[in-house]
């Protein structure tokens, strides 16, 4: 059965504080916390008992040097292996207000496969300042073949205009 | 060897239109002169060498579209000289920065954003090109990319590096309203511009109505350029815009904190810019 995780519809998503931990459920239980490390995100993956998986990613330029995500959605998880996360923050704002009611997100695949967990795969999926935008519905999971697939109504690729991108997930929680 | 003209005081000013002045440099030598010029200001310099068969030179050509100081350094045979001079801006009017822009392709509601963010301004009271706190210069007060010489000081070429960004947010707007063979009218291609240069999507799909409109859950506190809320949330559902500003305002002068029930909305932007 296809399962498809619709990111406008999925309820998985907090908002944090700037430099304060957020959190977010996993689906199968368990929670994500995030916050700002400088100009960077640490997150802590709190999956199942046992220790949590920690670890800090980065960003980009059009993302305020300090700002926290203002929020975090799971996209999917395979179990003990990755899970897919979405971090949205606040643009950068430039001159003439442009982009002051903007947003940067990122699509983050983090594999947990052995410790640390590390991040495999990381792509703009949406921004104010690089003009990227997803098309509707633009994201959707499918669990049993471990499958992203990405439509953008603007992709980041040069040039612009419509574009997909097929990522399957392997055992080693890397993209392929 | 001393130049006779200009004065090491002496201030050129360009225009509103923008056209810069005519700077004869004149020295009491003979026979051929070489100048060496440089024009600084800030951070950008540009520079360059000129060659006359007698005593005098007319900057006017190499230093168009550049202002701040500049030094000229004369030399006729084994004497030479050096002056400096300053070359200072001219505010445009409103009325032609407008003009202006109505020979642009695909600038409507790029007018209304300056307007409303820049007054038109492109020059301090000291005849500078205006600069923010991050480096924004201009009137466009352009960042990103980082603008050229010519761009701090030619008002015209400032836009144009402003407008290059609005049309970027023009072809997004494009994309999304022709989306699934979608129609839009002109007017709404320019709120949706104009509101992706904020932030964001103006406009959502009606299926019902076959029509793209502007979405019903956001009330705008009207008193601000792009502050605004979600009506679809529980604590501001059924409140009046003067009783959620009395309730939120208190907190405007910091962006929204993650318990906020305020935001920066790109529609609210629209609105007030376009009215």
């Amino acid at each position: 059965m296809r399962i498809a995780y619709w990111v406008s519809v999925l309820a998985l998503a907090a908002s944090a504080t700037v430099h304060a931990q957020a959190s977010v459920a996993l689906p199968d239980g368990g929670r994500v916390s995030y916050a700002a490390a400088g100009a960077k995100t640490r997150f802590e993956i709190r999956a199942h008992a046992g220790r949590p998986y920690v670890l800090t990613v980065g960003r980009d330029a059009t993302v305020p040097t300090l700002a926290a995500p203002t929020k975090v959605e799971v996209l999917g998880s395979v179990k003990g292996v990755a899970f897919i996360l979405a971090d949205t923050y606040a643009s950068r704002p430039g001159g003439l207000s442009y982009c002051q009611a903007g947003e940067e997100r990122f699509l983050r695949v983090i594999s947990i496969i052995r410790r640390p967990a590390r991040e495999t795969l990381r792509i703009k999926l949406e921004s104010c300042r690089e003009n990227i935008e997803l098309a509707t519905p633009g994201i959707a999971w499918e669990p049993e073949r471990t499958s992203l697939q990405l439509n953008w109504l603007q992709g980041p690729q040069a040039g612009g205009g419509p574009q997909t991108r097929t990522i399957m997930i392997n055992a080693e929680g890397k993209p392929e | 060897m001393k130049f006779t003209k200009p004065k090491a005081t002496d201030v050129f000013t360009v225009t509103s239109t923008p056209a810069w002045p005519s700077i004869v440099f004149e020295t009491d030598g003979k026979g051929a002169h070489t100048w060496e010029w440089t024009i600084t200001w800030g951070a950008f310099k540009k520079s360059g060498k000129a060659s006359t068969t007698g005593n005098n030179w007319d900057a006017q050509t190499v230093v168009t579209n550049f202002g701040g100081t500049l030094t000229v350094k004369a030399q006729a045979g084994k004497d030479s000289v050096s002056i400096s001079v300053k070359i200072k801006g001219t505010n445009p009017s409103g009325a032609e920065v407008n003009q202006y822009l109505a020979t642009c392709t695909n600038s409507a509601g790029f007018d209304k954003i300056i307007e409303h963010e820049s007054k038109y301004k492109h020059f301090n009271a000291g005849g500078e090109p205006i600069k923010s706190f991050d480096n924004g210069y201009g009137m466009c007060q352009l960042t990103t990319p980082a603008p050229s010489f010519e761009q701090v000081w030619n008002w015209k070429l400032n836009i144009d590096g402003g407008l290059s960004l609005f049309g970027q947010k023009r072809t997004s707007a494009i994309a999304y309203l022709s989306q699934s063979q979608r129609t839009y009218t002109a007017d709404q291609l320019k709120y949706e511009a104009v509101c992706r240069w904020n932030g964001g999507a103006y406009h959502a799909w009606d299926a019902k109505a076959g029509a793209w409109v502007r979405p019903s859950n956001i009330l705008c506190d009207k008193a601000t350029g792009n502050i605004g809320w979600d009506m679809d949330d529980a604590e501001n559902k059924g409140k009046t815009e003067a009783a959620l500003r009395t309730r939120d305002s208190g907190s405007y002068s910091a962006p929204p904190a993650a318990d906020a029930h305020w935001k920066y909305l790109g529609v609210c932007y629209a609105d007030r810019i376009l009215g």
